[in-house]
């Protein structure tokens, strides 16, 4: 019979409401809730120009000051038709500076002369232009494609409209006029508010794009004021319930009832657990109806974290039941339970600590099989070569550029050619995210010559290269903002203040004096007229510092396509290792470029996948496109018409991180950042899951698929049979063994009740892995944290019913 | 099934501690006894005799360590048993968030009562104990007595057929103690068992039909109150007139107790239960010397006078359970 025990649950809520303390915690809960309440977002259109709408600013300003001097008119004319003289100074002067710059600077615009001043300066002038009746001119915008939304509100007539439809119609004629330039200039903007004060800048995103990081920021404050404040203090005011039940007198009575022993501690231990969920829903409500009402976020897995922080708290009180059992008495009971809190922070910051600073920046992140071996590159930028059952290092990490934290720049390749048995690959520099000025991705070749590997530093890559690839006939491709473009077979060496290049044999990391060639010209004899003719693209070979899509006399040569793409990087690419036909996601728009037989790229069938489709990954062979999406959705697409063919979801929660797919297109891997690999036909069949750590995975000459797991371990497997052909393991050295036969399986048995924060997160968001550095909401390739949703809950699970099972089996054998 | 409501045979409790058990206290000791239904049984002793141990024993609350022991016919500690008796332990506590009225309930549900019942029983019930005036009451502004009241109340709430009382009268007023009789009498005349664990030797000697002796653990006496006392030979007190010397001289056989004379000039002896045969001979020598015998008085031991007899009687234990 359950009576008994729900009376004893039930007298347990009564004894908590009859509690000061918990009254007491609800107030403070009431007054940070009435505190968050006033808050609220409001999301308009998009108005004013801000520093980052502006994706590229060399671009921009060269654009308007090369349009002032023709006689056609044109937008960029009639900006500087409108602007006063300090605009025009402010250009001239970053112009001027740069035709004086020495040849071969790398230097970009944002450090040498278009300060961040300048620019504010400059978009202030912009702005207020944008107010103004006269900022558009039919004749300046006639060769410009307007939409409709723009077209409509033209048609109502410049002086007839409102003051705020003016500044949203001539901030889209401005967007229309510079497509490339303000590629990244959302629609809509919020404004966060408390009461009726407006807090900040408004911020340039969506509300759907903002409501990642507003859940996020509400789990923090869920995981602060409930997984531990109110945790804390319902350990502090629960701590008696079980010694106070064990009274003489008070056990005595409980026991002479019909009432099974075991049954009546579980019983008063689930009671015990109506302090916390009182306080957690109140606020857990409270935060949900003012997410609801006031940020119009009704996400309804607040709600769900209501019996994940009572699951948190019954973790801590089964310690403290089982304490106040063995020893009846609070205080003790107090005391063990925060011992076992220190020992649980203690033993996951221990595992956290040894897989973040000794062996993540071990795991092996990208795999190219050369001629002879098996080159890897480690999430510390290591380049490593499997020689003699182990991994030799070619490159030395570099701690500026590399990753090991996830917050330098991505890793563009590499790809191996076996015509001149190099290694290229480009890397983003730390710059690359955070400057205001994004420079170009650096370029770098490592040759095997002479039992060595020669490292040197290549010319930089057009403007927004995101991606590089082996074309089918040997070639080095890179795909780039405005299209595909493809490097000569002579790789000139680095300019003069780039970095020193490196001589390094295997094992043995030394440097020799490095190269010195002559730059290509930097300057385009044509002219910029000239090259936009001839390649379709409105830019000069080295503007301003920063390397844009030139003529056939730069190193890397355009192949198209003629009607320029505009893609704001990142982008996600895949190439046909074929046919080369290659096929690119940007903003939400599938791009198919088609290669023909002289090499060149033309525009195929494209299609609107919409912007919510995220950082997807691309894998395209056999006629196929498979386009796999951060929530796990996998389109599989017509390379013909890019119309769907097939669509399915992945495990998990997606998160997809790499995709590939045989040269045939028969079978496709989707590695996630969760460590997932998905295995599957073209059509999504027989889909097998390898591992849950793997960190890379690659096709080597045959065919087969290499998957890289436990940091250094990489597997060939079969990609039909998925059998294990070969495998490449180095020994374990001392941290590993002990990593592998002690602190993991150690943590793997151990609660963890600290990480159910991340089960908070991945309620809130969705997803089970967290991204690293700036970028990585937008890069697949950008590094992300793993979330183990389902380990901290069955190990804590355990961990409970163990303890609570073994106090039953005490509480059964004593004497009362 | 046993007709007994409590029956224990050899009963035997070891409480063992310390590292393996290496220290023992003996609690009880082969105790054997048997309780009829419909019956006030007072099981007397001691501080640290046992008793609490026993009814523990009897509850589940405490495991035997040999013999055997039930109660209405199930042994002693099953579920079953336990529904049908309602216990009321020494010193107990109730929870001090609850009133009087949410205690019943509580305890109630415990017993498997729904709330509803327990509302539908706790007026009569609690104007029984002679609290109906202070049901809405917390349990915090109880007196002793007051809680002793809320203790039996809760031990009747669910109609139990045996009813087990550890020192009721604890803490309770000479009133309330009437009170008290007058319940028990009346559940008895229910048909109720009750079993009353006391050494308030004159509550039991007013209320049970039986008793039983329990010290350090081993049963000494067991029977009705008036067999127990009839076991003890009556103390004789003779009433003469005479000379002094030849009183003293007429009693020289017998253990005397006391010697007093009053204003008349009349001796009172008190002889410690003497023989038939010394009182007659007591009253040949007195005839014979010429004291006048006034008066020759049996006076009837109380209940108190045999457990002390008892009690000091008993031999010393070396291990005492002491407070158990």
């Amino acid at each position: 019979m359950i009576r008994p025990y729900l009376t004893v649950v039930k007298d347990s809520f009564n004894e908590a409401f009859a509690s000061r303390v918990l009254w007491i915690l609800l107030i403070v809960l009431t007054l940070i809730l009435l505190g968050l309440a006033p808050m609220g977002l409001r999301e308009e259109s998009t108005t004013r120009l801000r520093l980052d709408s502006i994706g590229d600013w060399p671009a921009l300003i060269t654009r308007i000051e090369r349009e002032s001097q023709s006689a056609t008119p044109s937008p960029g004319k009639r900006i500087w038709q409108l602007s006063d003289d300090s605009f025009k100074e402010t250009i001239r002067g970053a112009l001027e500076s740069e035709k004086n710059e020495p040849d071969g600077g790398v230097q970009t615009l944002g450090e040498a002369d278009l300060s961040r001043d300048a620019a504010s300066r400059l978009l202030d002038d912009l702005n207020k232009m944008l107010e103004r009746r006269d900022f558009y001119d039919a004749a300046a915008w006639s060769a410009i494609k307007l939409d409709a939304e723009t077209a409509e509100l033209l048609g109502k007539g410049v002086d007839r409209i409102a003051q705020g439809d003016l500044v949203l119609l001539n901030r889209q004629l401005f967007k229309a006029a510079f497509p490339a330039e303000v590629a990244r200039l959302p629609d809509k903007e919020l404004h966060l508010s408390y009461f009726t004060w407006p807090i900040g800048s408004p911020i340039p995103a969506s509300r759907d794009m903002a409501e990642p990081v507003i859940n996020q920021v509400v789990a923090g404050i869920m995981g602060f004021f409930v997984g531990t404040v109110a945790v804390f203090v319902a350990i502090l005011v629960t701590a008696p319930i079980i010694p106070h039940m064990f009274d003489a007198g008070a056990i005595d009575l409980l026991l002479s009832k019909p009432v099974v022993r075991s049954l009546l501690f579980l019983a008063k231990f689930a009671g015990g657990c109506a302090f916390i969920v009182l306080s957690a829903g109140y606020f857990l409500v409270g935060l949900w109806l003012i997410m609801g009402l006031r940020f119009g976020l009704w996400n309804h897995a607040i709600l769900l974290c209501i019996p994940l922080f009572l699951f948190l708290f019954s973790i801590y009180y089964s310690v403290s039941a089982a304490a106040a059992v063995l020893w009846k008495n609070a205080i003790v009971s107090v005391v063990i339970t925060i011992l076992f809190w220190f020992l649980c922070t203690i033993v996951g910051t221990a595992k956290n600590v040894v897989e973040t600073v000794f062996l993540r920046p071990n795991a092996i992140v990208r795999m190219v099989p050369t001629d002879e071996s098996l080159v890897a590159v480690n999430q510390a930028g290591e380049f490593l070569d499997w020689r003699s059952n182990r991994w030799e290092t070619i490159v030395g990490p570099d701690r500026m550029e590399s990753n090991p934290f996830g917050f330098g720049g991505v890793l563009i390749g590499p790809v191996f050619e076996p015509k001149q048995k190099r290694l290229l690959y480009l890397r983003e520099s730390m710059a690359h995210r955070f400057a205001f000025i994004t420079p170009s991705p650096t370029l770098t070749e490592l040759t095997w010559t002479a039992g060595t590997w020669q490292s040197r530093t290549g010319p930089a890559p057009p403007r927004g290269t995101s991606w590089l690839f082996l074309g089918p006939g040997g070639e080095v491709l890179v795909v780039a903002a405005a299209g595909v473009f493809r490097l000569d077979e002579h790789v000139p060496s680095p300019s003069k203040d780039s970095p020193a290049a490196d001589v390094v044999a295997p094992g043995a990391a030394e440097e020799k004096p490095r190269e010195v060639a002559e730059q290509p010209a930097a300057k385009d004899p044509s002219g910029p007229a000239a090259a936009s003719a001839k390649l379709g693209v409105d830019t000069i070979a080295k503007l301003l510092g920063v390397r844009l899509p030139t003529t056939e006399a730069d190193p890397y040569v355009a192949l198209g396509p003629e009607a320029r793409l505009f893609l704001a990087s990142p982008f996600s690419a895949a190439m046909d290792p074929v046919s080369g036909d290659v096929v690119v996601l940007g903003s939400g728009r599938l791009t198919y470029l088609k290669r023909d037989p002289a090499g060149r790229y033309r525009r195929g069938p494209e299609r609107d996948l919409g912007e919510a489709v995220g950082p997807a990954v691309l894998a395209m062979a056999g006629g196929t496109v498979a386009v796999a999406d951060r929530q796990g959705k996998v389109l599989m697409l017509d390379a013909k018409n890019l119309e769907t063919r097939r669509q399915f979801r992945l495990g998990g929660s997606g998160d997809p991180s790499m995709a590939l797919a045989t040269p045939d297109g028969r079978r496709l891997a989707i590695l996630s950042h969760t460590g997932n690999l998905i295995v599957c036909d073209a059509d999504g069949m027989n889909r097998t899951t390898i591992g849950g750590d793997v960190s890379a995975v690659a096709l080597d000459a045959e065919g087969r698929l290499l998957v890289a797991d436990r940091f250094t371990r990489v597997t060939t497997y079969d990609v039909d049979l998925l059998r294990v052909v070969e495998r490449r393991q180095p020994k374990l050295d001392v941290l590993g063994g002990v990593y592998h036969y002690f602190i993991r399986p150690f943590y793997t048995v151990f609660p963890k009740p600290g990480e159910l924060d991340n089960v908070v997160h991945y309620l809130l968001t969705g997803e089970q892995s967290v991204g690293q550095g700036p970028a990585a909401a937008q890069d697949a390739r950008q590094p992300r944290i793993r979330i183990d949703v389902a380990g901290p809950i069955w190990s804590s699970l355990a961990f409970v019913a163990v303890v609570l099972a073994l106090t039953c089996v005490h509480i059964h054998r004593m004497d009362f | 099934m046993n007709s007994a409501a409590v029956e224990v045979e050899s009963l035997t409790k070891v409480y063992r501690d310390g590292w393996f058990g290496r220290r023992s206290v003996t609690a009880l000791r082969e105790v054997s006894f048997s309780v009829a239904p419909g019956t006030i049984f007072g099981l007397l002793g001691p501080n640290g005799a046992g008793k609490t141990t026993l009814i523990k024993v009897l509850l589940g609350l405490v495991s035997k360590s040999g013999g055997a022991a039930s109660m209405m016919g199930l042994s002693a500690g099953d579920r079953r048993g336990r529904a049908l008796v309602g216990y009321l332990p020494e010193n107990h506590r109730i929870p001090r968030h609850l009133t009087g009225n949410s205690a019943l309930t509580y305890y109630g549900g415990l017993s498997g009562l729904s709330p509803a019942e327990v509302r539908r029983r706790r007026g009569a019930l609690l104007e029984q104990v002679g609290l109906a005036a202070w049901g809405k009451m917390s349990v915090k502004k109880y007196s002793k007595g007051m809680l002793q009241r809320l203790g039996l109340a809760q031990a009747l709430l669910h109609d139990p057929r045996l009813l087990v009382l550890d020192e009721p009268t604890d803490g309770v007023d000479p009133v309330g103690r009437s009170e008290m009789r007058a319940i028990l009498q009346n559940l008895k005349a229910q048909g109720k068992t009750i079993f009353i664990n006391s050494h308030l030797l004159q509550e039991v000697e007013l209320v049970c039909d039986r008793v039983a002796i329990l010290v350090g653990g081993r049963l000494q006496r067991i029977g009705l109150v008036e067999e127990i006392t009839a076991l003890q030979k009556p103390d004789v007190q003779f009433t003469v007139a005479g000379d002094d010397q030849l009183v003293r001289d007429a009693f020289v056989d017998a253990t005397v107790l006391a010697w007093s004379s009053d204003a008349a000039g009349r001796t009172r002896v008190a002889l410690k239960s003497p023989e038939q045969s010394t009182v007659n001979a007591c009253i040949d020598r007195l005839r014979a010397s010429g004291v006048d015998v006034v008066a020759v008085t049996r006076a009837r031991h109380s209940l108190e006078d045999v457990f002390l007899e008892v009690v000091h009687a008993a031999p010393k234990s070396s291990d005492h359970p002491g407070t158990l």
